[in-house]
């Protein structure tokens, strides 16, 4: 029994340090030098602010996210099938700059990761 | 109402007292994440983490059934979890201290409760029992 009790603790202990290792989401800057023309979207109250953004086709652009409240959002872009196009760093209280890679022209749902319900478009033209 | 005072050994207070804080630790992380979701699953996991202590002869009698519920809810969380995400460090320290709750509460049982399949089987022919003895009793009246 002690030796059942010693594995499953240290089963335990190895499962938390390789859980707290790393994470799948693309890096933010921290909003520093930004471009002039870069996308703003603010999350507070659990909502998405604008939630209607355009951005140029065919190419990168950037999307300053700031998010104003002690509660974690990030922004994840899907295209028209659902698939990520995009996987913001989840941040809290905290202004970042996203580099989003070029996407083709049309309409592109985005979400906060933990909140669904957070919802918005990037339109590309 | 409230059970008789028990004779836990120091390893028993400390596993419980572990079950206890790792439940309030998760619970406090999804308390901090927002929505509707979340708020719930915080509030399942402080209740759960009282129902493992309070002195309650009912609570005390069915502890065994609050152990085996509160390893379903923190596998739940994991699996709910693991298929819709999101993959971040705040998560991932969610989860291990889930499995170590888990783990925790495993040793507890065992400790305590002993075989769960036989735990389940004696409670449910205790169960049949009080309800025939019942039955046998309406009929006699």
């Amino acid at each position: 029994m002690k030796r059942l009790t010693l594995i499953l603790g240290l089963g335990a202990l190895a499962a938390v340090l390789a859980a707290c290792s790393g994470t799948s989401a693309a890096p933010a800057a921290p909003a520093g030098s930004v471009d002039p023309n870069a996308i703003v979207v603010n999350a507070k109250d659990l909502k998405f602010s604008p939630t209607e953004v355009t951005a140029p086709a065919d190419a990168p652009f950037e999307i300053v996210f700031d998010n104003q409240e002690g509660v974690p959002h990030n922004i994840v872009i899907s295209d028209a099938a659902g698939t990520k196009v995009f996987d913001g760093e989840i941040v809290t209280s905290q202004k970042v700059t996203y580099q989003v890679p070029a996407l083709a022209a049309g309409s592109y749902p985005f979400i906060c990761a933990l909140h669904p319900d957070m919802k918005g478009t990037v339109t590309a033209e | 109402m409230f059970a008789r005072p028990t004779t836990l050994r120091v390893s028993d207070v400390v596993i419980r007292a572990g079950i206890v804080g790792l439940a309030l630790a998760t619970g406090y992380i999804h308390s901090t994440l927002g929505g509707l979701l979340f708020t719930l699953n915080a509030i399942g996991y402080v209740v759960a983490a009282i129902a493992m202590i309070v002195p309650l002869a009912l609570a005390v009698r069915f502890r065994w059934v609050i152990r085996l519920g509160l390893m379903g809810y923190a596998a739940t969380t994991i699996l709910g979890w693991a298929i819709q995400g999101p993959y971040y460090s705040t998560a991932y320290l969610a989860k291990g201290i889930e499995v170590a709750l888990i783990v925790l509460v495993a040793i507890d049982f065992a400790r305590l409760d002993g075989n769960p399949v036989t735990v389940v089987r004696r409670e449910l022919a205790s169960f049949v029992a009080l309800i025939s003895s019942r039955r046998q009793a309406g009929a006699a009246a």
